[in-house]
């Protein structure tokens, strides 16, 4: 357990870097090495805060509670082992609340300085969050109906024991429509743009904007963990294939655990570069299509 | 033994009738007509809680006969299992409510006539405890209509308010047409039973035929369903409890509206011993419907105490899916899912009850302080009064079932109830339709945790908007404490399932002979699976990472340097005018989901050009898809009705001689 809580935390910044650099590759740019990340988060962790005037305790509060948050959401993902030994304690749904725990408080902060570019990000991820957390849940019940259970562990190890006959086109489905919800709980083009700094168009990082310093290092890291994660459930979800059980052969393991990130944070990186950002009220329409592909998926189960 | 708990459940009883008349004696002296209601409405409370515990514990139901009004009409007072959950509900409100109440009335002191405010709260809490436990359908009726009259008068409280006194209006027509319905489904159940007494129908409303039982089941749907609020019968409800004194909205939010669950308990389960299948199917459809639209208009509104009332809506469709869900697996005979819907729709009973308590306190705390419930005029109130913000927030937490506090411990309970639908259930439409309902449940969920930013960004964060906002002050301890009370709630009933199952484990046993189990963990073995949740052990966890950074950090890079300085603003200074607002706030959602609000929006420019306007409105007008489209048509109908009826009225004797000679006819031919 507290192995894999120091490991989601320190594989992150490198799956950000894969991703940053394969999308610096596409566009014939160089770009800075996969350490980068690292780099940014001891550079913010060192440098003094800035903090507006207006704001009250909450916006010191709020990057560790989103850290926090997200990290113990991340326990309750299996990652390179099935079962780590807590899962008595939490299901999918616990993770999706505890992620909605660090976007509620990542949202109170935006709107903590009074500035309108915080309260703007905050206003648009609240409503985008609205039919981005039904379309997740959607498409993971989607694949957990065929084992009738809400608890990773005890999924994977079905879908494992069952070896290839898993595959039917209702698992396609469920594949297309959780690959869309990953982009947008991501904060991916065509979603959201992680990179712009441009007030006008962004979701996630407007809501940063008053941040400096080692707070700012905090939701930095906590954002690159939270898509860890969710990579990571993606992964165990669809290509669960190789993860061990406890006292496995988690060395192995492990080494594809991470072949498998590098590969979905190619992918990723892929689709950022062929789209443009869509605009922003477009965007319920694509997660929508997400939300009928899960419907298909479940419908194709159920009449099986 | 049983002894002890109807004493002190006595004894409550006539605290809440002392509180009551020693309230109107002192009615010329504000200061101790407050004392005298709100500290024996607090004693009635806490004895009616100890009872309640006891009752819960025991399994010994009390039974006290108050007095016989004709042979057969007795008011008896029964506190069974299910009564005692309620009662322990509606006690644990009275408490926090009471001494809330001490602090909150200060503001009516020489306006207002604190006396028959004071009366009015115990004899509401009195009629509410008299619905719960009177075993008799004659007195139920009676203490029914006296509770609808009393939140009635207490609504009008306020009533040199015009909108008061139509929201007033709108509520006492709303909740009577409920109780012809409840009536009509009672008389159906005398009508086939030959008996008024709860007893009875107990004995005999399950051999009924088919088609006489979903006569009742329908009946006490929409009489029940109007009083608790649900959709589309929900309209008095954002109406009646913003207008009412805040402390009586938390009350007439937090636990009247309760009251219809439990007689919709009373009928299905304990009278009808469940039903058909297509019962459940249509109380989880109203439960969709609910939960869903409650959340959409509440997520329009600027005003807490409306966002607060339409929340109460969708609040009340989590609590109708788990009854749906549960008189589902009722019908196809899944004792332990079943078991495992009804203990999610009685744990969101009681934590609906806290949370909403505390929030409508919270708000009325805001009002208190600023003069105003409207969150556009607030801001900045964190700094101003940092109690009440941080209990909202806690309220507001919990509301959008956030772990680790108690909404999520029952919204979880309903996932699972849902979920099962399609796991366990072997139909195919259940399958899709449990899904589609979960979903629909964390669609709702997301919604509310985005209105709470909303509403606590707006209100209590940033800059002042107004200058009543600038000189709020905190408010007085008395309304703080009643506030601490049900925050602590919050926390303890979300980390310790073990102390409510206990509770409903009496109640769903009865019903199912299935329990649950769980201390610090609620724990539900399913036939293919194990389901469990721990919110104590998450929060360990959580605290045990949280001090493990915090430790790291100091060690590694030291404390964090904070400077302040102004926040950034493209180099302009920042106004409160600046700021984001509520309305702007929930403009992306009302864009998104427009069709269904029925938005009319307008955007007039003024100026020569366009891209240099001098002025611009914008206008934005929502129209409730529900009340214009449902509600207009009903009442211009119900109207030309009446002027058609009134053609027989004409005022001439000889024809009201004849209508009656005509009526005899009819009536003697019938008997005969």
């Amino acid at each position: 357990m507290f192995l894999q809580a120091v490991m989601i935390v320190l594989l992150a910044p490198f799956i950000q870097g894969v991703i940053k650099k394969t999308k610096a590759r596409m566009q014939n740019r160089i770009g800075p090495t996969v350490w980068q990340p690292y780099y940014d988060l001891m550079k913010f962790m060192k440098k003094d805060a800035v903090l507006s005037v207006h704001s009250s305790w909450l916006s010191v509060a709020t990057p560790y509670i989103v850290f926090v948050s997200i990290v113990t959401a991340g326990l309750f993902i299996p990652t390179y082992i099935t079962n780590n030994g807590l899962s008595f304690m939490g299901d999918i749904i616990l993770i999706v609340y505890l992620f909605a725990v660090a976007r509620f408080f990542t949202a109170l902060s935006a709107l903590d300085a009074g500035g309108s570019f915080g309260g703007m990000g905050s206003s648009r991820e609240m409503a985008l969050s609205a039919i981005t957390e039904p379309a997740l849940l959607l498409s993971v019940f989607a694949v957990l109906l065929s084992s009738g259970t809400t608890k990773l562990p005890d999924f994977i190890a079905s879908l494992t024991s069952d070896g290839w006959s898993w595959f039917s086109p209702s698992y396609g489905l469920a594949f297309f429509a959780m690959l869309i919800v990953l982009i947008a709980e991501t904060g991916r083009i065509p979603v959201d743009n992680p990179d712009t700094h441009l007030e006008l168009t962004m979701v996630h990082e407007g809501m940063l904007l008053e941040y400096s310093g080692r707070y700012l290092g905090l939701m930095m890291w906590a954002a690159q963990i939270k898509q860890l994660l969710l990579l990571s459930l993606f992964i165990n979800l669809f290509f669960p294939w190789g993860i061990a059980s406890l006292g496995g052969h988690m060395f192995v393991s492990f080494l594809l655990y991470v072949a498998k990130l590098i590969a979905l944070g190619v992918l990723l990186a892929f689709i950022e570069t062929m789209y443009a950002k869509i605009r922003l009220f477009k965007v319920p329409k694509l997660l929508g299509s997400s939300m009928i592909l899960s419907l298909m998926a479940i419908l194709l189960r159920v009449f099986e | 033994m049983a002894d002890f708990e109807t004493r002190l459940f006595v004894l409550s009883l006539l605290f809440f009738v002392f509180g009551t008349f020693s309230a109107l004696c002192f009615s010329r002296r504000d200061k101790w007509a407050n004392i005298f209601a709100h500290s024996s409405a607090l004693v009635g409370g806490l004895l009616g809680t100890v009872a309640a515990s006891l009752v819960l514990a025991t399994k010994q139901p009390i039974s006290v006969t108050a007095w016989t009004i004709v042979s057969d009409v007795t008011l008896r007072f029964k506190v069974d299992t299910l009564s005692a959950y309620f009662l322990f509900v509606i006690s644990v409100l009275a408490v926090a409510v009471s001494v809330y109440s001490i602090g909150y009335v200060t503001e009516y002191y020489g306006k207002k006539p604190i006396g028959w405010l004071g009366g009015g709260l115990n004899l509401f809490l009195l009629s509410m405890v008299a619905v719960i436990t009177v075993d008799h359908s004659v007195s139920f009726l009676i203490a029914w209509e006296f509770m609808s009259l009393l939140s009635f008068f207490l609504v009008m409280f306020e009533h040199e308010k015009p909108e008061t006194r139509k929201a007033g209006y709108v509520y006492v027509v709303m909740t009577h047409f409920g109780t012809v319905f409840i009536i009509l489904s009672f008389l159906t159940l005398f009508f086939f039973t030959n008996r008024l007494d709860f007893q009875s129908f107990t004995q005999a409303a399950s051999d009924l035929p088919a088609s006489v039982k979903n006569i009742i089941f329908l009946t006490s749907l929409i009489g029940f369903g109007t009083k608790a609020g649900m959709i589309p019968l929900h309209v008095w409800l954002p109406r009646a409890h913003p207008a009412a004194p805040s402390h009586i909205s938390a009350l007439m939010s937090a636990v009247m509206i309760k009251t219809a669950i439990y007689g919709l308990l009373r009928v299905n389960y304990d009278f009808l011993k469940g039903g058909a299948t297509w019962w459940g199917a249509v109380v989880l459809g109203i439960g969709v419907l609910s939960a869903v639209l409650g959340i959409l208009f509440g997520v329009a509104e600027n005003d807490m105490k409306r966002f607060l009332a339409f929340s109460s809506a969708e609040n009340i469709g989590i609590i109708f899916m788990g009854l749906g869900a549960s008189l589902l697996f009722r019908s196809y005979h899944e004792p332990l899912l079943g078991a495992l819907a009804l203990t999610a729709l009685l744990y969101h009973v009681l934590n609906h009850a806290i949370f909403k308590g505390l929030l409508f306190m919270g708000a009325g705390s805001v009002l208190y302080a600023t003069h105003t419930k409207n969150i556009n005029e607030l801001g900045g109130l964190i700094r101003r009064m940092p109690w009440t913000a941080v209990l909202f927030l806690i309220g507001g937490m919990s509301l959008a079932a956030f772990p680790p506090l108690n909404g999520f411990m029952s919204e979880w309970a309903t996932f699972q109830s849902l979920l099962h639908l399609s796991f366990s259930l072997h139909s195919p439409i259940w399958k899709t339709v449990g899904g589609l309902a979960a979903a629909t449940l964390g669609l709702t969920g997301a919604f509310v945790a985005g209105s709470v930013v909303k509403h606590f960004g707006t209100a209590f964060l940033a800059l002042p908007r107004t200058s009543h906002a600038a000189k709020a002050n905190e408010v007085p301890l008395a309304m703080r404490f009643g506030m601490v009370v049900l925050a602590g709630g919050t926390v303890v009933f979300g980390v310790w399932p073990g102390l409510v199952l206990r509770m409903t484990n009496q109640i769903v046993e009865n019903y199912f002979h299935q329990s649950l189990t769980g201390h610090a963990m609620l724990y539900v073995p399913f036939h293919r699976s194990v389901e469990s949740i721990s919110l104590g052990w998450m929060t360990i966890i959580f605290l045990a990472i949280l001090l493990l950074l915090i430790a790291l950090l100091r060690v590694s890079v030291g404390k964090s340097n904070n400077h302040y300085d102004e926040t950034w603003n493209c180099g302009t200074p920042l106004v409160p005018t600046m700021e984001y607002t509520g309305t702007s706030y929930s403009h992306p959602v009302l864009m998104i989901f427009k069709r269904l609000y029925g938005i009319e929006r307008k955007i007039d420019v003024q100026g020569e050009y366009a891209y240099y306007p001098k002025r611009i409105r914008h206008r934005l007008k929502i129209e409730a898809i529900i009340e214009t489209k449902l509600y207009r048509p009903l009442i211009r109908g119900t109207v030309w009705l009446s002027q058609r009826l009134r053609a027989i009225q004409n005022g001439n004797l000889q024809s009201y001689l004849a209508y009656m000679i005509i009526t005899l006819i009819v009536l003697l031919l019938w008997i005969r």
